[in-house]
Formats: C-alpha cells, structure tokens, sequence
C-alpha cells in the first residue's frame, strides 16, 4: 500500500545511463542504482512518445487505446488528424487509481492533452499547444505560469540558434523541477508520474555531441545530463522511505545514420501517383484513384481499398495479395552504408498489423507497419527525390533499451516491457489490476 | 550545370575519383564518367544539332549530333578532342597554322607576363574558332566555355585585392584582370552579333565564384600529427605525394586527398583493405573528425570557419564511392594541400605552383529571352536549375532526373502537411493544429 513516484526521462535509453555513471556524469544516479536494479526495457510499435507513453498509462496495446502515432490516417478523406487525450478509448492510470480512492498528480507526461477533471493533479504533455487547458484543477495555475514553466522547448531554435535553444532548456529543467518538488512535498498522492521530455529533445539535435568528446556542443551536452543527474537526485530524496520509485524512459535512443523516404520506394514501384511534383506536398494531393497504397509517418503503409477510403482503387479481394506482394517487395530492398562494401537492408521488421496489434481500433493502423534497423528513421514526405538520405536530425528512437529501474527490488527475468508498467504500479499501489489489461505485473 | 543532376546523382566528387576502395585507386573524371544525359544529348535525341566547344566534361571526346571540341582537361592536339575527328584540321585552318589553345600553358608558374599573353591570346583564339563555328555549323544548341577567366584569377587575384596577403599597391598588373574582362567582353559581344536575338535566347553563366587565397592548409600532414595517418619509416620530404609515402595502413584511421577542397576518406574494416574503423564506430569518427578540421586555425592562430560536409546529406542519391567527408577550409580562402612533409601546417603557396585565387561558392547567370526584356532575376538560383531552365526555353519537356527548377516556372513551395478540413473527431482547435504542426516538424515527424 506504499506511494509510487514514477519520474520519467524521455528517450533515455539504458546503455547510455550505464556509460555516464560509469563516467562519473551521473552520479546520483549511480547511487540510486546501487540501490536497486536497472533494466532495459522494450517499449511498442511504433516507438514514438505518444504511442508508448499511451501504452504506459493504459497497459493496453494501440488496437485497444488507438493512438498508432503523433497522427492518424483518416479513412474517409486523404489526410490525417491530430488525437488528444479524449481520443485515447481506455483509461488511464490515474481513473483505475481513482477508481479506488487514490490520487494521482502526473506532469508533462506526455499524451495527456487537455487535462482533464480527476482525483489529482495535472500539468499535460507533449504535445500541449495551450497552457490554460493543460493544468488541472485551475488553482494551480498561478504557481505554474510563476515559474517560468515550459511546456515544451523551442526545439526549432536548436540548430539555428543553439544558445536561445539551451537557455530554454535551463529555464525548463528549472521551473519543472520546482513545479514537481514542490507538489512531492505539499500535495497528498498515491502515485506521482513526473516526465522530463527534455532529454529527448536533447537527444534529437545533439546525440553526435555526447558520444563526441571533440564536438563544439559536447561540454554542455554533458552539463545537461549532470543537472538531469542532481535533478533526480533531488526528487528521490524527497520520497519517503517506504515510497516506491521507478525510473523509466519511454523508448531506446541511438544516432540517425539514413532517413528512410517509404513514399519514394512506394512511387518508385507504381503503388502511389501523385497529383503534384511538388516535394513534401500534404496527404491530400495524392492522385487516389491511382495509388494502390501509400505511408504515413513513421512507416505504416494503407492499402487504397475500395469500400474502405473514398477513392478506395484495390478490390478488396486483392488486398491480402497487394500487402504480400509489398512485403515481399520491402524485404528486397537493399540500401547502400557508407560504413559497408555490400548493400544492407535498412528494415528490422516487415510487419503485417494483425501481428501486433489487437483490439477494436486495429482498423486504423497501417495494414503494414515497417520497423527500421536502428540508425534507419522512416519519414512519410511526399515526392522526396530519394529513398534513403542523411538527415538533419541526428538522434532517432530505438524499440529496445529504453531505461527502466526500480529501487529496492529486483525486475523478474526477462525483458520488461512498456506495457508492463501500469499493471506494475498499480500493484505496487495495491490497487486490483483490471483484467483488460494486457502487460503483467512485474512484482507479487 | 548541363546534365542537371548532381554530383551524387552523378558520382563525380572532384576531378579524382574513387573507382574503388583500394588506396590507389583514383580515376579521373573523364567523359566516359558521365553517364547521364547531357543537354546536347537531349537537344540532339530530338533531331537538334549542338556545337560544344571547351565544355568540362567532353574529352575523349563522344559523338554528338553536331560539332564537339573538348575542354581544357584534354593532354594535347594529338588527344581525341574534336568530333568528327576531321574538325581537328579545320579548326587548326582557322587559326591559320596556331595551335589551338585547351589551357594555358604551364598557367602555375612565377612568369606572370607570359601567363597573362599566354591567357589573352588562348580567348582570343577560341572565340575565333567559337565565331567559325556559329557560322559554319549553325547551330540549335551552342556551349562554349572560356577557361580564362578561372586562370586569371588564379594567377592574377593578389594585384587587384588589397585583401590579399600578397597584394602590391600600385603594382603593374593591378588592373590585369579588368583588362582581361575588357576583352572578354569585346569577344562576346563578336559572338552576340552573329546570332538572331529575335529566335534565340542567350545565357551566360559561370560555373563557381572567384575569391582570394588565403593559403593551404596541410590537411595529410594535420591527419599525421593527429595520430590518424600514420607513416612508416622517416618522415617524407616537402611536397611528397600521399602514394609516395610508406603508409602504415593497419593503423592508419584516415587520409585526405586535397585540391579546392579536401576531400577525407575514413579507412573502415570490411570495407578498405586493411580498415580499422569499425563500421558501429563510423559515423561517431566521421563527426569526430569534422569537429577536430572545424578547429584548425588560420597560420596566425584565428578561427576560421571550416565546414565538412557528408556526401550522403548533402545529395538525395549518391552514387559511385563518395569522399566521407568533403571539407571546406575558411569558406575556401584556404586550400587544402595533399601532399606531406612540409614544416608548418600552413602554407602560403600551393603544392602545385603559384596560385592567388580559389573558388567562391556563388557564380551568377544572365539570361536573355527573346520578346521579353531582361529582368533581374530569382536570387536563389541553384546550379541545378541551369539545365532545366535552358530546357524550358527551348520548349523541351524537363526530364524526370532533373531536380532543379526551370528558372520561369519556379513555384512557392509551402513545406505543411496540412491538415484536411472537415476531419473526424475535433480533437484540437485550428489553432492548435497549426501549433502541434509545427512542433512536430521541429522534430522531423511531420514534413
């Protein structure tokens, strides 16, 4: 029946939380894991924020909570739509905690837009455009908009002008942890969720600067992850000795080595006509009478099916064989790495949906979801020139390695994964886990 | 500039390429390289007759639905360097009995007097040959390139640049190089009179900008004291070419090839013969090294700002064996020197022969349309964009290996994904659509 404090570090992915103990970077955290045991985790397909933050708040696959990206495709139109936390068809961690008295305050975890009425307290996440919405209960807006709070950072500023980039990050971690600090100390909870999305971010623009010792921005790189360090040093000792506290992250990080064009290949081979030449055109310019099948970031690929979209040109009878022959055409396609003689295969996975997902929204998932080696991110641009190129980003997400530790206790063997955790926490909380949920407890 | 297509598309990355992994293995980029269509290939596919006189890129000579006389890159007047091959006798008739001049003779040497006459009297004679051939052939397609004015500057740049570290106020040949444009254009303007303004459109247009030198930067010796190329035995005497030496290869991390700029291949196990870089280790050295070249100061200790670009990000495709990295000393005030052995990481004068200019990353183009007057033009012309605009004037279909955009039909490209309207569920408000939009695009999601 203890407290859980649940803090999240966006994208931290186990193998480098190791490296920077062990480099003395960290070493809060390596205090913290002397005390308990570090895992890495696998978290779900796609391995994007929404998806898998989703997935950790429900315990439930994407079939059941419907959120398969930052965005869907629609199915009566050629285009897609952003969903926000009333989309999301399962509950939440915090109305099962509900659900037997207990109180939740969770901040910036993302998926959580607007925030709504419940036992707790709210601050949402990414990606919350307006603040007003994005804390619950309204009393605390005046100690949030006192702080400087962020709900997210300038991130189209980080190659541009690095400097404005980096004091927001500052002025971020700052009010965050004040925000949350505070709230540890003063507010009852049962379970308290607090995520930094700031590592992440860091991790997207800079990852060459921390393996880099000779990059320009690798000193304050490392800076950054001492303040992550002595930030959640502060948080867990403003836990109670019997709290439970698990740190995880949401998802594996690693350096973009290619980006992937899906459409491109899928042009290429006569599946998608468009209407326009014109590169990066939006969803909706797509000649629909025309292509068989086209892709949505980050590589899920619908079939254009009669019945199913309004200019549906695949009978449904040759849908089964159209995927099939699409598979089949993917798993041949070889990408030339400068790090290699020999083409390679950028795609760890070819997966038809059914393989993976479940449940009564699996319709809205792509009818094949691609997953790239790690090194491979897939962008879903239209009339890009190429199939495979270098991108500007050099930090990409990986399915494996997301950090997951737990103090006092021991992770069971096996990996864990991402949908685990709420049946886990609930546990811990002593609360019953619904049997809709699909991950297992990993304690008890 | 006249396939259209860039050099990873094309997988030309210098005048020295590599034709496979080996260390020695270098080519140079010939004609028998370029495998794409060029403009007289397509003019001509389509019954059109070309004359092409020095263009980069045609020698050996190829056959060519019209007249081709190839460019300064070709050895000699016994060369393959002119289609037909009769045309070698008429053009030497022309010039009365002279030698056609591909190049200047021996144009990096101390003589500056003969160099200069030497420059003069090779435009002089081109444009001769130019004039016979518009003339004589009657041309759809006409492409001459003057090699001149790239040699003066090169030679000449430090007389008319106070700038410059080897300018001499008030000496001689201040003004070599306006005297030179003087007479260029004199040239040209022969040329224009013996065209139709009224039927044919006319571009000129260079190829790269011109800007002073700084000097050269050793880029073998800096990988040397660095640790990353490694040499068996004494060190090798100034000016000693990278194959000359006694690599030790099973040690060595990477080597440079120098020129305009440097170009720097990383030796990788698996793919060099004797590599060492471990393929997972590649890209975080490739960054490493990039990061060490961008701190390399000018010889008086100053930042300047170098830039390594990789070949895969700067080139939708990119074929044939690519540098991995192509660096760019001081925005190419400096160049970058291949050769080892010398004392000081900087030098003032090229490894090969006296030089005063490098290039600059911008040239320019004039375009005259008949029946339109001439208008400034976009500011943001791409290299790339020749090609199709020429085509575009010409009424020839833009084929599809042409990235660029014809000059005149030019559209403004708006990057959002936007959202169609009337979508299912309204989940955020237009404003905040347009919000989430653009944070997901700052994080490469979206666009």
């Amino acid at each position: 029946m203890s407290r859980v404090v649940v803090i999240g570090l966006d994208g931290l992915p186990c193998s480098m939380l190791r490296r920077l103990v062990a480099e003395g970077v960290m070493p809060q955290m390596g205090a913290l894991i002397a005390q308990g045991d570090l895992a890495a985790m696998d978290t779900v397909y796609p391995p994007l924020s929404s998806v898998s933050w989703t997935t950790f708040f429900t315990g439930v696959n994407p079939g059941r909570h419907r959120i398969f990206g930052f965005f869907e495709a629609q199915l009566d139109a050629y285009g897609i739509w952003f969903q926000d936390l009333a989309e999301v068809k399962t509950p939440g961690i915090w109305e099962m905690a509900q659900a037997h008295g207990r109180r939740t305050i969770s901040i910036n975890l993302p998926g959580t837009y607007p925030a709504p009425p419940f036992n707790g307290a709210m601050i949402s996440g990414f990606i919350a455009p307006d603040l007003v919405k994005s804390v619950y209960p309204k009393m605390l807006l005046p100690l949030v908009q006192k702080s400087g709070y962020l709900l997210d950072l300038p991130c189209e500023k980080a190659r541009s002008e690095p400097e404005v980039f980096w004091k927001a990050v500052g002025q971020s971690l700052q009010a965050r942890t004040r925000i949350m600090s505070t709230l540890i100390e003063h507010e009852p909870f049962d379970l308290f969720v607090g995520v930094y999305t700031e590592t992440d971010r860091v991790q997207h623009f800079f990852f060459d600067a921390i393996e880099e010792p000779s990059h320009p921005e690798h000193k304050r790189v490392m800076n950054f992850y001492r303040n992550i360090d002595k930030i959640v040093g502060r948080l867990a000792a403003l836990c109670k000795p019997d709290d439970e506290l698990i740190i995880l992250a949401d998802h594996g990080f690693c350096r973009i080595e290619q980006e992937l064009f899906i459409n491109h290949w899928l042009a290429e081979r006569g599946y998608l006509v468009m209407k326009t030449p014109r590169v990066g055109a939006p969803l909706s310019e797509i000649d629909a009478k025309k292509s068989r099948a086209f892709s949505i970031d980050p590589g899920r690929i619908f079939l254009n099916v009669r019945g199913r979209q309004p200019d549906g040109c695949v009978e449904p009878a040759d849908a089964v064989a159209l995927r099939e022959e699409i598979i089949e055409g993917l798993a041949a396609v070889r990408v030339r790495v400068p790090w290699s003689a020999e083409p390679i295969s950028p795609f760890a996975r070819i997966m038809r949906r059914e393989e993976i997902y479940e449940g009564p929204w699996m319709h809205l998932a792509g009818d094949i979801v691609l997953h790239a080696r790690d090194g491979f991110e897939m962008k879903g641009k239209y009339n890009h020139p190429a199939f495979s190129q270098l991108g500007q980003l050099n930090g990409m997400h990986t399915f494996g390695d997301a950090t997951l530790f737990v103090k006092g206790r021991k992770w069971p063997e096996g990996t864990p994964r991402i949908i685990d955790m709420a049946p886990t926490i609930l546990g811990l909380m002593g609360v019953p886990v619904p049997p809709e949920m699909e991950g297992r407890a990993l304690f008890g | 500039m006249m396939s259209g297509m860039d050099p990873g598309a094309l997988g030309i990355y210098g005048f020295r390429n590599r034709t496979g992994y080996g260390y020695d293995a270098l080519g140079f980029a010939t004609s028998a390289w370029v495998k794409a269509e060029r403009l007289w290939d397509i003019v001509g596919a389509r019954g059109g007759k070309s004359v092409l006189l020095g263009v980069p890129g045609t020698y050996p000579v190829k056959p060519v639905h019209g007249v081709a006389i190839s460019d300064f890159m070709t050895p000699s007047l016994e060369s393959d360097w002119a289609y037909p091959p009769e045309m070698k006798d008429t053009v030497l008739g022309w010039l009365g009995g002279q030698d056609y001049l591909f190049d200047v003779p021996d144009f990096r040497s101390s003589d500056k007097e003969r160099i200069l006459a030497d420059i003069h009297e090779m435009t002089r004679r081109r444009f001769v040959v130019a004039r016979e051939l518009i003339r004589s052939e009657q041309p759809d397609f006409f492409a001459m390139v003057e090699i001149g004015s790239d040699r003066i500057h090169h030679g000449f740049w430090h007389y008319m640049d106070p700038a410059h570290r080897k300018h001499e106020p008030g000496h001689a040949l201040t003004n070599a190089i306006h005297d030179y444009y003087v007479a260029l254009d004199r040239e040209i303007a022969s040329l224009l009179e013996l065209i139709d303004l009224r039927e044919s459109a006319v571009m000129l247009v260079s190829d790269h900008g011109g800007q002073r030198l700084d000097g050269g930067i050793c880029v073998n010796d800096w990988l040397v004291r660095e640790g990353l190329l490694v040499l068996k035995g004494d060190a090798p005497a100034p000016g000693t070419a990278l194959g000359k030496c006694d690599v030790d290869w099973a040690r060595t991390t990477a080597w440079a090839e120098g020129g305009y700029y440097a170009r720097i291949f990383l030796n990788v196990k698996g793919r060099e013969p004797q590599g060492i870089v471990e393929p997972s280790a590649y890209e975080r050295t490739r960054g490493e090294i990039a990061n060490r070249l961008a701190r390399i100061p000018d010889d008086r200790g100053a930042q300047i700002s170098t830039v390594s670009h990789l070949p895969q990000r700067l080139y939708p495709k990119v074929e044939g064996i690519p540098p991995d990295l192509i660096t760019i000393f001081g925005g190419l005030h400096w160049r970058a020197i291949g050769t080892l052995g010398w004392p000081t990481l900087h030098v003032l004068e090229n490894d090969t022969g006296p030089d005063e200019a490098n290039h600059a990353q911008f040239g320019f183009y004039q375009l005259v349309v008949p029946g339109q007057a001439a208008v400034a033009g976009p500011q943001d012309v791409d290299i790339l964009d020749i090609a199709p605009t020429l085509l575009a004037h010409a009424g020839i279909p833009v084929p599809a290996q042409m990235k660029g955009c014809a000059h005149a039909a030019k559209t403004n490209v708006t990057p959002s994904q936007a959202v169609a309207s009337g979508v299912p569920g309204q989940s955020y408000t237009p404003a905040e659509n347009t919000e989430i939009e653009k944070r997901l695009e700052a994080l490469g999601y979206l666009g």
